[in-house]
């Protein structure tokens, strides 16, 4: 198998890991928009690693961490909603006010789309030390995570940490956006976040296994988008993601059909 | 005996005084109900005891042995978060033994809506539940926000049921917040009225009386205490009352 094919493989499997439980406590703490928010600012963080020459992964990973962190405490005097669409439109405007003004001759494709094809040891090496970030992450703050998404007012009094947990779980949240953006670019990282628990709501599963069942669909999407793009020598992001949506369907109707039949 | 006092408690915020010199105590066993218009400050009041806001003004006093559960009005869990009750019940952190926790459930009647989500309790069930999870922690004092609001009259019934169990079986010091008039002056054995400060406390019987109770609710009280003595074919979007006299 030639390492152009390889390296995309290996890195689903971490991707995966990573993006399951990530993506389902967003969605879970009703944040999924934030995905989104912070995925559009690898458009600033291109832009500085731009300007400053400094490595995109280390710009991305700071901003998007930043943004992450600062979404949380923001001001409760403007509704989250309006006020995650001005970051996000805000950073995209610095960002490409930035490039224009630096007079970047560079394709930005890749930042758009991302670009799984051009994967390296090294990002395999930094995916597989984040793998092990959140799992410590999850065995240490699970309880924690749970009790918080159920009610934070009760988990405060349970004496949870709760600002601190929800903290370390934004920063978290935040470096696995910015790694996710080399793979499938600011416009669909998001929706790779998003997209597993729409059709895994139906199971009623715990949550343990609805994450991974999040990690089963990311990994067989990405396998399958990586694929077709191989095949058809097209951009694989928007065949991930479509594999995603035609997964939930599946998942959903599969649901409904074994309902249907138990009430016969 | 007192196991909570608030002395001349205010609290403001930058547009507006939400309290403003509140007194009151709340003696050991005793089922008191805080009761008052929307926007009377009754949830800054639960806040403040809890220890989420702290008061501008005044001091709050907790016997120190005291441990206090709080079952919260509303919940915001996400539909597809994918918690059973009994999931839920098996993580609260300093829970009672097994025995005892089956003991409470058993109380709730929440042993049978263990394998259930979140996504598939009804009104009644779900405030039972937030109810055992408080009591999972074994407290000595519960705070009760709108236990009653949305519930029908049997789930009304068997949760005030549970209350009045927890108070004379199990010595249980409860406060409520409520807007049902008609149950609180049944259950409660001391009551204070609040719009910002406290227009009249005492026993049921006497605040009846009161006639600051009567401005406080005006028109509403009347029907909301006629409850019992007629049939359920209508609403009860009644206008509240414009706020107590205070002198």
């Amino acid at each position: 198998m030639s390492e152009i094919l390889l390296y995309p493989l290996l890195l689903s499997i971490p991707l995966a890991v990573l993006i399951g439980p990530v993506g389902s406590i967003l969605v879970w703490r009703r944040s999924s928009f934030l995905a989104d928010v912070v995925s559009h600012m690898g458009i600033l963080a291109f832009a500085i690693s731009e300007v400053t020459q400094l490595p995109i992964l280390a710009v991305s990973i700071c901003v998007s961490t930043l943004v992450s962190v600062a979404l949380e405490w923001a001001p409760s005097f403007i509704p989250k909603d309006a006020w995650l669409a001005g970051v996000s439109s805000l950073g995209i405007s610095i960002g490409l006010l930035l490039l224009s003004s630096n007079g970047s001759s560079h394709s930005f494709d890749h930042v758009f789309w991302g670009d799984m094809f051009a994967l390296t040891q090294n990002d395999i090496v930094v995916f597989a030390i984040a793998t092990g970030f959140l799992g410590m992450h999850l065995i240490v703050f699970w309880k924690s995570l749970v009790l918080i998404m159920f009610h934070e007012e009760l988990a405060v009094l349970d004496g949870i940490p709760v600002r601190f947990v929800k903290f370390v779980n934004n920063v978290i949240a935040g470096v696995v956006i910015a790694l996710s953006l080399k793979v499938m670019g600011v416009l669909l990282t998001g929706a790779l976040f998003v997209l597993p628990s729409i059709g895994l709501r139906f199971l009623n599963l715990t949550p343990e296994r609805h994450i991974i069942g999040a990690m089963v669909m990311v990994f067989t999407s990405f396998v399958v988008g990586v694929g077709i793009s191989v095949q058809t020598d097209a951009i694989a992001a928007p065949w991930v993601i479509f594999a995603l949506v035609v997964l939930n369907f599946s998942v959903i109707f599969l649901k409904k059909g074994i309902d249907i039949r138990r009430e016969k | 005996m007192k196991v909570f006092s608030a002395e001349n408690v205010g609290f403001r915020t930058p547009s507006k005084e939400i309290l403003d010199g509140v007194s009151f105590d709340i003696q050991k066993g005793s089922f008191t109900t805080l009761i008052g218009p929307n926007g009377a400050g009754k949830s800054t009041v639960l806040k403040l005891m809890l220890g989420f806001l702290k008061p501008s003004a005044g001091k709050l006093n907790w016997l120190s042995s005291q441990r206090v559960g709080y079952m919260p009005q509303k919940l915001q869990i996400d539909t597809s978060f994918p918690l059973s009750v009994g999931r839920l019940f098996d993580l609260k952190p300093g829970c009672v033994d097994r025995e005892d926790r089956e003991r409470i459930e058993r109380l709730t009647q929440t042993l049978e809506l263990r394998q259930r989500h979140f996504s598939e309790l009804s009104g009644g069930e779900l405030q039972r539940v937030l109810l055992t999870y408080a009591l999972l922690g074994n407290p000595d004092v519960i705070l009760l926000d709108e236990p009653m609001q949305g519930l029908d009259i049997d789930s009304e019934t068997l949760f005030l049921n549970i209350l009045q169990t927890l108070k004379y079986e199990y010595g249980k010091t409860l406060f409520m917040v409520s807007h049902d008039l008609h149950m609180v002056f049944k259950h409660s054995d001391h009551v204070i009225c609040l719009q910002t400060h406290i227009c009249c406390q005492g026993a049921p019987s006497s605040i009846k009386d009161d006639p600051a109770y009567h401005v406080l609710f005006g028109q509403r009280k009347d029907s909301l205490m006629a409850l019992y003595a007629h049939q359920h074919d209508h609403t009860h979007d009644h206008v509240h009352g414009k706020g107590c006299q205070h002198e």
